[in-house]
C-alpha cells in the first residue's frame, strides 16, 4: 500500500522532468582540469557515471580525489571543460550561465557549513530558496512548517541561526535544499553535525523523497552509520571512478561468497572487497567459457549453472571434471602465468562471477589463507 | 512577497548599521555645512545689491568690489535720465573710511554709503524710513551686522543705546542717529549710512563730479533690456567718436551675477567649499564602502549559496545596492537634523545669514544616495565573486 505524501506538494510535475526519462545524470568522459598553462593540472580522468532517477548514491574517495569537482560539476556550478555531463536532460558541456543557473534551480545543495542568514529566521532562510519559483505563498508556508517540523525543528521555526544548535541549523540548511522539491539533492557531509538519531531522520526523509518525488541524491560522505541507505557506491581514487556498485547486487555476491569454501576464512572486510570487483557473466548451454592454450586472464567462480572440464593432449580429449555452483577454476594459469591447461563449456546455462588477473592477484597478495585454500585446491584438483 | 533580505541584513547586525549610518550622517553634515557656507557668502555678497532700489545700475566697467568701486562721471547720470522710460536717477557714493571705535578708541576700516536721503536709494523699509535723520553732515546710521570691534555700547550689537553716541570718522565727528540692517559681506566688516555732503566731507579726495553707482528707475511698464540699450546707446552718442564707454549699464541679475562670479569663482571661496563637498563625499564613501564590503566579506558563503540556489548576480546586485540606499537614507534624516541645528548656531554665533533651503536638501539627498550607490558598487565586485564551488 503506498504510503500517505509525508508533505505538502509545491512543484507541478514538469514536463521536461518526465521527458528525461529514468536518468537523472549521465556523466560521459569528463575531464577536468584546474589551473592555466604550465600550473594546468588534471584534477579528474575520464570519468563515466550513470544514475538513475530515485537513486540513493554515496560518494566516497580520499579527500582530493576530484568527488568534489564532480559534485560542483553536476551541481552546474563549475563549467565543463572536456566530456560529456547531462543533468535532468540539460546538457551542461558549453552551457552559458544562464543555463547553468536555469540547472541549478532543478538542484538542492547541502553544503558542509549551513550558510544561513544570519538575519533572517529558519523559516525566512527556507523561503528564500522557494522564493525563486513563483510557487503558491500558502502552501509554500505549509510546506515549510511541514518540513521544518518533520526535521524536528517546529519549536524553533522563527528562531534566527544564533538561537539554534549546530545540529539544527544544519537541518535548517537540509530543509533548505528540499523545499523546492529538487529532482536532485547534491550534499557534502550532511549528516556530520548531526547526532545519530536526527542524522538517521534526515535519511530516512531522503529515502521517502526518492520514493515519492522520484528524487535523486548524491551525498559525499564518511559517515559510515548511512552507508545503509545508499543504491549506489561510487569510490573515487585519484580522479577516477574506482568502483561504481550497486549495493543490492554486491551484497548478494557477499551472501554467495560467504558460502564459498573457498572464502570462508576471509575477513569479511576481504569478502566485500572481492564482492565489489567481480564481474557477472553468462553463458549459454555449450558455449566454451575457457579454451586450452589461450592465455589466462581470468578467474572464475560459478554463481549457478554447471560446466565440464575437458583436457586435450594431441589428438586426445578427455573429460577432466564436472564443476557445480560454488566452484571456481582458472586459477591455475593465473598462478602459474602458464597458457590454459583446460577448456571448460557451459553444460547448461550458466552464470560465473570473474576476477580479472590484477584483482585476484591482489586478492591473493592480501590474504595468506586465501592463498593456502587456493594452494591447497589446487593440489587436491591434481 | 520577496524576503526583504536588504532590510534583514541592515537590522539584524544593528551595530555595524548605526556605525554606517554615522557614517553617512558625518559626510552629510560635512556636506550641507559647506554647502550653507557657499550659499551664506552667496546670499552675503548679493544682499547689497538686493537691498538697492534699482532697475537699471550704472557704474564703472572698472568695478572691482564694494570697498573699491571705481567711478564714473555724474555727467553720465544726467545723461541716462534723459531717456524715455527712466523715472528717477540716484547717485550712490561708496567708500572706504576709518572708524574710530567710540568704547575702544581702535580704528577700523568701515564701508561708508552716501547718499541723498530723499531719494530712496534702497528698497528695504527700515532704511528708507531712518534716511530721514541723515540731517546733517555728523549724522550716521549705522548697520547692525558690523562687527562689535566698531564699539557698541553693549558690545555685542549696535541697538537703541549707541543712538547719541558720538564717534569718529577719518577724524571728523560724528555722531549714531539710528542703525539698520544690511551686511555688507566679505569686502568690509561694517556699514554706515551718510548723506552725500558728509560722504564728501569724509573723503574729499573723491571729486563730487565722480560717482560710484547710478541707480536708474524706470516708469511702470517700460522694458529693461530696451531701456538699458537705449541709455548705452544715449551715452555713446555723447562721447568723442572712437573713446570706449566710461561706464557700464547693468540688471540687478547681471549685477548678482558679476559678484558671484567674482567671489565664488574667481577668488578660491567657491574652490574651498566645493572642494569641501567633494572631500566630505569621498569620507562618506570611504566609511560606507568599508561596512558594505566587510558585510559582504561577512556574507559571501551565504551569498554564493543563493548564487548555487540559482539567485542571479543581478539579484545579489539588488541587494547589495538597496542596502546602500537603505544606509542613505539611514543616514542623511539625522544629518538633515544635526546641520539645520548647526545652521541656527553658526548665524547666531558667527553672525551670517545660513539658512538650509528645498533645492539644497534636494541635491544633498542625491549626493548621499549616489555616494552609497558609488560604495555599493564598489562593494558588488565581491558579490559577484562569491564562487558557489568553493562551497563544497
Amino acid at each position: 500500500m503506498p504510503e500517505a505524501p509525508l508533505l505538502t506538494s509545491i512543484r507541478k510535475a514538469s514536463p521536461d522532468d518526465s521527458s528525461t526519462g529514468d536518468t537523472a545524470i549521465r556523466v560521459d568522459k569528463l575531464n577536468h582540469y584546474y589551473g592555466e598553462g604550465e600550473l594546468r593540472k588534471q584534477v579528474l580522468f575520464e570519468n563515466n557515471l550513470e544514475v538513475a532517477r530515485g537513486e540513493i548514491v554515496i560518494m566516497t574517495g580520499p579527500s582530493g580525489s576530484g568527488k568534489t569537482t564532480l559534485l560542483t560539476l553536476i551541481g552546474a556550478l563549475r563549467t565543463v571543460q572536456e566530456g560529456g555531463l547531462e543533468v535532468m536532460g540539460n546538457q551542461l558541456r558549453g552551457a552559458a550561465l544562464a543555463k547553468l543557473v536555469r540547472v541549478r534551480r532543478k538542484l538542492g545543495f547541502i553544503f558542509q557549513a549551513h550558510n544561513l542568514f544570519q538575519s533572517l529566521t529558519a523559516f525566512q532562510n527556507v523561503r528564500m530558496a522557494a522564493e525563486l519559483f513563483g510557487f503558491p505563498a500558502e502552501r509554500t508556508s505549509r510546506r515549510i512548517t511541514e518540513l521544518l517540523t518533520l526535521l524536528g525543528l517546529g519549536h524553533r521555526i522563527h528562531y534566527k541561526p544564533d538561537s539554534l544548535s549546530g545540529g539544527q541549523k544544519q537541518r535548517v540548511a537540509i530543509a533548505r535544499a528540499l523545499v523546492h522539491q529538487p529532482p536532485i539533492i547534491l550534499a557534502d557531509e550532511p549528516t556530520a553535525a548531526l547526532d545519530e538519531k536526527s542524522g538517521r531522520d534526515v535519511v530516512t526523509l531522503f529515502q521517502r523523497f526518492t520514493r515519492e518525488d522520484r528524487c535523486t541524491i548524491i551525498m559525499v560522505t564518511h559517515d559510515n552509520r548511512i552507508l545503509d541507505v545508499a543504491d549506489r557506491i561510487v569510490n573515487m581514487v585519484d580522479g577516477r571512478i574506482k568502483s561504481n556498485v550497486l549495493v543490492k547486487v554486491t551484497a548478494e555476491i557477499c551472501e554467495f561468497l560467504r558460502h564459498v569454501p573457498l572464502f570462508q576464512r576471509l575477513t569479511p572486510g576481504s569478502i566485500t572487497e572481492v564482492a565489489d570487483k567481480v564481474k557477472s557473466e553468462k553463458h549459454k548451454a555449450g558455449a566454451a567459457i575457457v579454451t586450452q592454450g589461450d592465455e589466462g586472464d581470468k578467474f572464475y567462480l560459478i554463481r549457478r549453472g554447471a560446466v565440464d572440464v575437458t583436457r586435450t593432449e594431441g589428438t586426445q580429449s578427455a573429460p577432466l571434471n564436472s564443476l557445480g555452483e560454488g566452484a571456481f577454476f582458472g586459477e591455475a594459469a593465473l598462478l602459474t602465468g602458464e597458457p590454459r591447461n583446460a577448456t571448460v563449456i557451459a553444460r547448461e546455462d550458466t552464470e560465473v562471477y570473474t576476477l580479472n588477473k590484477e584483482d585476484f592477484q591482489a586478492v591473493v597478495a592480501a590474504s595468506a589463507s586465501f592463498e593456502e585454500e587456493l594452494r591447497k585446491a589446487l593440489f587436491q584438483r591434481h | 512577497m520577496r524576503t526583504p533580505l536588504a532590510w534583514y541584513n541592515l537590522t539584524h547586525n544593528k551595530v555595524r548599521t548605526v556605525v554606517a549610518a554615522a557614517g553617512v550622517t558625518f559626510a552629510v553634515v560635512l556636506v550641507f555645512t559647506q554647502l550653507g557656507f557657499l550659499g551664506s557668502i552667496e546670499t552675503t555678497v548679493t544682499r547689497f545689491f538686493d537691498a538697492m532700489n534699482f532697475d537699471l545700475m550704472l557704474r564703472s566697467p572698472k568695478y572691482l568690489h564694494l570697498s573699491d568701486t571705481r567711478v564714473f562721471p555724474l555727467q553720465r547720470l544726467y545723461q541716462a535720465a534723459e531717456v524715455p522710460g527712466v523715472k528717477s536717477a540716484t547717485p550712490v557714493q561708496v567708500g572706504l573710511a576709518r572708524w574710530r571705535s567710540p568704547t575702544t578708541d581702535r580704528a577700523r576700516g568701515i564701508l561708508a554709503i552716501g547718499i541723498q536721503p530723499e531719494q530712496e536709494a534702497f528698497k528695504t523699509p527700515e532704511i528708507r524710513e531712518k534716511s530721514g535723520r541723515l540731517t546733517d553732515q555728523q549724522s550716521v546710521l549705522i548697520d547692525r551686522k558690523s562687527r562689535k570691534e566698531f564699539g557698541p555700547q553693549n558690545g555685542e550689537r549696535f541697538s537703541d543705546a549707541d543712538i547719541g553716541i558720538g564717534a569718529e570718522i577719518n577724524g571728523k565727528e560724528v555722531r549714531i542717529v539710528g542703525h539698520f540692517e544690511l551686511g555688507t559681506g566679505l569686502t568690509a566688516d561694517g556699514c554706515i549710512l551718510v548723506n552725500a555732503m558728509a560722504f564728501r566731507q569724509f573723503l574729499p579726495t573723491r571729486s563730487p563730479e565722480d560717482l560710484s553707482f547710478g541707480l536708474i528707475r524706470l516708469e511702470d511698464g517700460a522694458d529693461v533690456n530696451a531701456v538699458a540699450e537705449q541709455i548705452r546707446e544715449q551715452i555713446r552718442r555723447a562721447l568723442p567718436s572712437g573713446e570706449v564707454a566710461d561706464v557700464e549699464v547693468l540688471t540687478l541679475a547681471d549685477a548678482k551675477r558679476y559678484e558671484l562670479t567674482r567671489w565664488i569663482q574667481q577668488t578660491s571661496i567657491g574652490i574651498i567649499f566645493q572642494l569641501g563637498v567633494v572631500v566630505s563625499l569621498m569620507v562618506g564613501t570611504v566609511i560606507v564602502f568599508q561596512v558594505l564590503s566587510s558585510d559582504v566579506a561577512a556574507h559571501m558563503p551565504q551569498y554564493a549559496t543563493l548564487k548555487a540556489m540559482g539567485y542571479t548576480n543581478q539579484f545579489l546586485s539588488g541587494v547589495v545596492l538597496t542596502q546602500a540606499v537603505g544606509l542613505a537614507f539611514l543616514g542623511f534624516l539625522p544629518g538633515l537634523l544635526i546641520s539645520e541645528l548647526l545652521y541656527q548656531l553658526t548665524s547666531y554665533l558667527a553672525n551670517i545669514p545660513i539658512v538650509m533651503n528645498g533645492s539644497r536638501i534636494a541635491s544633498v539627498l542625491v549626493m548621499t544616495i549616489a555616494m552609497c550607490a558609488f560604495s555599493g558598487l564598489g562593494a558588488l565586485r565581491k558579490v559577484w565573486m562569491a564562487d558557489p564551488a568553493a562551497l563544497f
